[in-house]
């Protein structure tokens, strides 16, 4: 017999033997012979599942037996029968025509997965390492593009060749690497998300990114004009148009605004004293700051001479001094332009 | 009438009648016997028949070696089975002159 058998035929071979099992081996084998032939003729003739042409298993085997006066086997449980019915018909679904049609289908897809998985979990791992931003569309690895494309290319392969493995020991390693690559890709996904969403540039203590009008951070921690150099101070006015002490300023973030000015345009050094909280630390948002340069008398950075505020609110009325933690604005000081703030030794300007 | 039961008691009789005319392998006897009009004949019937015909020692059989495809197995009636298939021919014949009549009887009294 040189015949070549479909595994479809091997199958139903296996079970009508399993049906036969009880009979004596020789009377087995020659009926399992004719069986052989005719599996072949039939696979010649016509195509379709085997259980639509010649019956289950079990039924071909019982008017086998039946035919060839072999007695009708042992007696099966209803139970047995019951299984044998479902098997058959779970058989008969799988070779459904469309169930093929997206079995093969699913097939097709199949060494495009090998190389998405490949490709997914370098990326994942690239991710992880190097952080958003800098590992796709071609991951890298230890930092490197070229190096991240060559392993890339050795992943595929290796993806592929575990892909085509036929035992069940690499099955089971290609169904756990497809498991890993599922959760990869969503790891992926959700961390490419993530950075797309957070702000490009960092947000530092004491640095403003996002600045109003024309202002905006720098790396030495203060407020800056875009053109205009440092801003080194702050003067609040209230509505009266009366100058505030020891404001405290925060931005949009909760962050306290900060000032840091060093030196005069002069090159002299600027020495900022800040008021204290009630555990003796400095609050260094307080504003207008008390600065003094070095070797001078005097608040190097008083609010210029030339300030006038207007009132906001248009009758005077008596109010209660808005006065902070250190002001030394007397409540019913007169109306006047010019920024106080004095401090003791605050002598000639 | 259902002809499934029928056929049951007559396929030795009508596979030796195939043979008759011609050897043939399984799937062969198979195809013969639904060409004659015989449709309902089941595949394990035919041959698991054959193998017990020739176990009763009415057929002998041999391989013919194909280059296409597989070796087939033909069966072919010996003297024991042209025995058999005449005095199965007699009995059928007798059989059904019984029926027949039984048959037109009973049209006839209706």
């Amino acid at each position: 017999m040189n015949a070549t058998t479909t595994p479809e035929a091997e199958t139903y071979l296996a079970a009508v033997r399993a049906e036969l099992a009880d009979l004596p081996d020789a009377d087995r084998e020659e009926l399992l012979e004719d069986l052989e032939q005719h599996l072949v003729e039939v696979a010649a003739e016509a195509d379709g599942p085997l259980d639509q042409q010649l019956g289950s298993p079990a039924e071909y085997a019982a008017e086998l037996r039946a035919s060839a006066g072999l007695g009708s086997g042992p007696r099966r449980s209803r139970f047995e029968q019951f299984l044998a019915r479902d098997v058959a018909r779970v058989k008969a679904l799988k070779a459904h025509p469309r169930l093929t049609a997206v079995r093969s289908f699913v097939a097709e897809l199949q060494p495009g997965w090998w190389l998405v998985r490949a490709y997914a979990l370098l990326l994942a791992y690239s991710l992880a390492h190097v952080g958003a931003g800098a590992g796709f569309p071609i991951p890298r690895i230890l930092g490197n593009r070229t190096l991240g494309l060559i392993v890339l290319a050795f992943a595929v392969v290796g993806s592929v060749w575990l892909g085509r493995r036929r035992t069940m020991g690499w099955r089971i390693v290609d169904g756990a690497v497809t498991a890993l690559a599922l959760f990869a890709t969503l790891a992926a996904v959700g961390m490419l998300n993530a950075a797309s969403a957070s702000p490009a540039t960092v947000y530092d203590e004491g640095t403003m990114t996002e600045g109003v009008g024309d202002y905006y951070g720098d790396i030495d921690g203060g407020l800056h004009r875009a053109a205009g150099g440092p801003v080194t101070n702050i003067y609040p006015y209230d509505v009266r148009g009366r100058l505030l002490h020891d404001v405290r300023l925060y931005d949009q973030n909760g962050k306290p605004l900060e000032i840091v000015r060093e030196y005069t345009p002069s090159g002299r050094r600027v020495l900022t004293s800040y008021p204290t909280d009630l555990e003796g630390r400095p609050v260094t948002n307080a504003f207008p700051q008390q600065q003094a340069v070095r070797g001078r008398a005097g608040n190097a950075a008083a609010a210029p001479a030339d300030l006038s505020v207007p009132p906001l609110v248009a009758e005077p009325e008596q109010d209660p001094s808005p006065q902070a933690t250190a002001g030394s604005e007397t409540p019913d000081a007169p109306k006047d332009d010019r920024p106080r703030g004095e401090r003791p030794q605050d002598g000639r300007r | 009438m259902d002809t499934t039961q029928l056929l049951k008691g007559v396929l030795d009789v009508a596979v030796l009648a195939v043979l008759r005319r011609e050897d043939g392998y399984g799937y062969d006897v198979v195809r013969r016997l639904r060409e004659s009009g015989l449709e309902e004949v089941g595949d394990a019937s035919v041959y698991g028949t054959l193998r017990r015909l020739f176990q009763a020692g009415h057929l002998t059989s041999y391989v013919v070696p194909s280059d296409e495809g597989p070796n087939r197995k033909y069966y072919a009636l010996n003297a024991s089975g042209r025995d058999m298939l005449s005095r199965s021919t007699k009995s059928w014949s007798n059989f059904s002159d019984v029926l027949d009549s039984l048959l037109n009887d009973t049209e006839d009294a209706a």
